[in-house]
């Protein structure tokens, strides 16, 4: 500014000089030897010059100071704007920019809205999973269910264990029985024996029989009566015989029946016994077949309840991240609130150009604090601060009263 | 019976989020666009806490918790301001009109639950 005004007063002080020049050099003219008028008129036209510059010269600032202040005044009002139509280009572009901001941010909020409601889904869906997968496993992988599960086999192997010992005293009892038999079959051996005796006894008796007949011959008709009781002895012997042979006849028939029978029996305990041995390698081998699949399937519903759980977190994750959008939208509702403020100043003040009214300058110092009051975010503080800031504040600080 | 929650913001994502939280939690949700939209919410309602955000249109949060707290039914009823706002000044708004708490999005949902389970009346 005192540049100017040191230009203007030198423009000014030449004016003067020039005038006062102009008005010595038409004295001087007067004054001359040839020339016709005399001093006091030479001496009036170098006064006159002198007045006439100064004057002229008082004009001369006073105008470039005028001009200058207009110029001033305009290069504030038109500052923002002013070249090549740039107000006109504002008035026109802000309103399409605001637009398209507002799309952009809707439509950002609409997808992120459906994404918050898919991934809220995805996340209610899993919990619901996991929750029927622990009620339906009896919460197998906290070890709880486990313990419940090896313990319905151990009942299991326990049941089966009293069954095989039901089996095994069965077949004792039935040994039990083969030995009675057995000792059947001694006893009808003893019987033969003792039928064999009887028909001894009465081959002997016969040969008594036959010796009293041969002494009651001798003894003539007083041994008569002696040889009748001979004949009968020797008649009840041969019966006895016969008896003796039908007994170990049937003895050795009963003998056969009996052998056969042990025999059979024999057969069916080892038989019996085999079957005991395969039944506890089998129910052995089916408990460690449950056994296996039982841990394979704790150790599939512990990895599963874990990585049911990581997908959770990560679910969580998502749905704070999306919180995002929210900043967003406030960051550019702000933006879009302030582009239309600055748009509603450029028409206001076309219109007051447009009816000849000077439109007053703005105030940039003022428009930058009034928007750095309607901030609500760090971030939007840092950027007006000039400092680049792409991360919001740290997540979920809280304040109690 | 689950107990009911109120939640008051203009962005869409944040009352869905605020839901899926508290809904997982076992908590019925009740939400509203802003201040006005809660105040005709309440009708009465038995409300056991109020989440709201601070900036909002038609009616901001620090207004609307003074008037809900104005109503008798609801003077006792806790108040969780959750908002991007993080300055002293604001909190002391807040607590003024009779926040109990105030959470600077964006939060973590085992903190939010952590708060309300605090609050939240019996």
């Amino acid at each position: 500014m005192k540049t100017a005004e040191t230009n203007d007063r030198r423009v000014a002080g030449w004016v003067w000089a020039i005038s006062v020049g102009l008005g010595l050099l038409g004295a001087a003219a007067a004054a001359s030897p040839g020339a016709t008028v005399n001093m006091f008129w030479a001496g009036g036209a170098a006064l006159a010059g002198v007045f006439a510059g100064g004057f002229l010269a008082n004009r001369v600032r006073n105008a470039l100071a005028t001009a200058r202040r207009e110029a001033e005044e305009a290069c504030l009002t038109r500052l923002p704007s002013s070249p090549g139509g740039l107000d006109d280009l504002c008035g026109q572009v802000l309103p399409i920019w605001n637009r398209q901001i507002e799309t952009a941010r809707s439509q950002t909020e609409t997808s992120l809205v459906d994404l918050a409601t898919c991934f809220g889904d995805i996340h209610q869906r899993l919990d619901a999973a996991l929750g029927l997968y622990r009620n339906s496993t009896g919460s197998l992988s906290d070890g709880g269910g486990e313990a419940d599960v090896m313990a319905m086999l151990e009942k299991g192997q326990s049941d089966l264990s009293t069954m095989l010992s039901s089996l095994r005293a069965g077949l004792q009892a039935k040994q039990e029985m083969l030995d009675r038999i057995r000792e059947v079959a001694r006893f009808s051996d003893e019987l033969k024996a003792m039928a064999g005796s009887v028909s001894e006894l009465a081959n002997q008796t016969k040969l008594v029989s036959l010796n009293a007949a041969i002494e009651a011959a001798w003894a003539g008709k007083a041994g008569r009566g002696f040889a009748v009781i001979a004949d009968e002895v020797r008649k009840l012997s041969t019966q006895s015989g016969d008896t003796g042979k039908q007994i170990t006849s049937r003895v050795e028939s009963v003998t056969q029946a009996i052998h056969g029978a042990v025999e059979i029996a024999e057969r069916y305990a080892d038989q019996d016994a085999r079957a005991m041995r395969d039944s506890e390698q089998l129910i052995e081998g089916v408990l460690n077949v449950f056994r296996g699949a039982v841990e394979h399937l704790t150790q599939a519903a512990t990895q599963f309840q874990h990585e049911g759980q990581a997908v959770q977190e990560t679910v969580s994750g998502v749905i704070v991240s999306l919180q995002f959008q929210d900043r967003v939208s406030q960051i550019l509702c702000q933006t879009m609130d302030d582009m239309a403020r600055l748009e509603g100043v450029l028409s206001e003040n076309r219109a007051r150009e447009a009816s000849g009214e000077p439109a007053p300058p703005i105030d940039v110092a003022a428009w930058l604090e009034q928007l750095s009051s309607t901030y609500t975010t760090l971030e939007q503080q840092d950027n007006h601060q000039g400092m680049q800031s792409n991360a919001p504040g740290n997540a979920a600080e809280i304040t109690f009263f | 019976m689950a107990k009911t929650i109120l939640i008051v913001d203009d962005s869409a994502s944040v009352r869905q989020v605020v839901g899926l939280t508290l809904k997982g939690a076992g908590y019925d949700v009740v939400d509203a666009v802003d201040g006005k939209d809660a105040l005709t919410k309440l009708d009465g309602r038995k409300l056991h806490l109020v989440i709201s955000d601070v900036n909002m249109p038609n009616m901001d949060g620090i207004s609307f918790v003074k008037e809900m707290k104005a109503k008798p039914a609801y003077k006792f009823t806790p108040v969780i301001m959750l908002t991007t706002e993080g300055s002293e000044a604001k909190k002391r708004d807040g607590q003024a009109a009779g926040a109990k708490a105030w959470v600077v999005k964006p939060f973590q949902p085992a903190q939010m639950l952590d708060a309300v389970s605090k609050l939240i009346l019996p």
